[in-house]
């Protein structure tokens, strides 16, 4: 059964060589969804990896613009994209690495009144956001809406990975973090190195793929910690919380 | 009793709970989360949890930049 284009087998043979991939999977990323909240360093690398991989549908939400102190480890932007939206950037390279895909600029940030909308008819939504407000809303909203969310986050030195299925009964963001947890550790406080952020993101990048192709199983409920000095990454599980308010009634059988 | 706290050997005592090791160890509790044997431990559980020996406690922190 033939189900890609000429085209499709070209631009995609090295990965349909990998012997988990094959034409349905690849079919299965162009059917996919994908929405990327925040496009600074995790969002810049996650985005060219799924774009050239052929995810069909991107859906891209950032409401900021490119500054010069973004390039260091923003690779999808130029000295002559400062002052523009990030969003549209971003999408025209995208769109540029793969003219087959549709890509949606939304060049807003994500608060609680669009959060829904941004966010509905996702195969998996992929945090890159840059504070502890956006990913308690969109780890709540995920809940409500039962969308996958892998959650992906860097500074200083550090980086954290997180998977996270609605349906499953692991633990929440929520059940990680509490909302008034402070963020000692924004890129603004403490600084960050290029090549970090890039490695979570592009770590973020493959676990989408695996999920959306179910080359492999995902481990739900997962918490990876990154430390570059190191180069090691550690996997913790993140158990519900009991009486979680985000995902209290999804938890009830989780052992 | 013996346990580690980030691969590092550690003397504490007999049933210390783990909001008594975060002040013993006088570690800064804002931004900390931490786990046990590799599962995370909720920070309104820490004073009720007990540790015991040989448990492999990790600490670490938020991490919400991107
Ligand atoms: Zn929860």
């Amino acid at each position: 059964m033939t189900v890609l284009s000429r085209d499709d087998y070209g631009r995609y043979s090295r990965q349909l060589l990998v012997a988990e991939m094959d034409e349905v999977k690849q079919q299965a990323l162009s059917h996919a969804e994908v929405v990327i909240v925040g496009l600074g360093g995790l969002g810049c690398a996650v985005a060219p990896y799924l774009a050239g991989a052929g995810v069909g549908r991107l859906r891209l939400v950032d409401g900021d613009e490119v500054e010069l102190s973004n390039l260091p480890r923003q690779p999808l932007y130029g000295e002559p994209d400062i002052g523009e939206a990030k969003a549209s950037v971003a999408s025209q390279r995208l769109r540029d690495i793969n003219r087959t895909l549709s890509v949606q600029c939304h060049a807003t940030r994500l608060v609680k009144s669009n959060a829904e909308s941004l966010l509905r008819g996702a195969s998996v939504v992929l945090d890159c956001t840059d504070n502890m407000a956006s990913r308690q809303l969109i780890n709540q909203v995920c809940y409500q809406l039962g969308i996958p969310l892998i959650s992906s986050a860097a500074s200083g030195m550090q980086g954290q990975l997180l998977l996270l299925h609605p349906h499953q009964a692991h633990g929440c963001y929520r059940c990680l973090y509490a909302p008034a947890q402070s963020e000692p550790n924004t890129c603004l406080a403490q600084g960050v190195l290029g090549p970090v952020v890039g490695i979570v993101g592009i770590m973020q990048a493959l676990q989408t793929l695996l999920f959306i192709t179910a080359m492999a199983p995902l481990n739900w409920g997962e918490l990876r910690l990154f430390d570059g000095l190191s180069g090691q990454w550690q996997a913790l599980k993140l158990p519900p919380l009991e009486g979680c308010p985000v995902c209290g009634e999804n938890n009830a059988d989780y052992s | 009793m013996q346990i580690t706290v980030n691969d590092k050997v550690t003397e504490v005592v007999e049933g210390l709970s783990l909001k008594q090791l975060i002040e013993d160890l006088s570690v800064d509790e804002n931004g900390l989360a931490l786990a046990v044997n590799q599962q995370v431990i909720n920070r309104t559980l820490w004073p009720q949890h007990a540790l015991h020996a040989d448990d492999q406690v990790t600490l670490f922190t938020v991490v919400a930049g991107g």
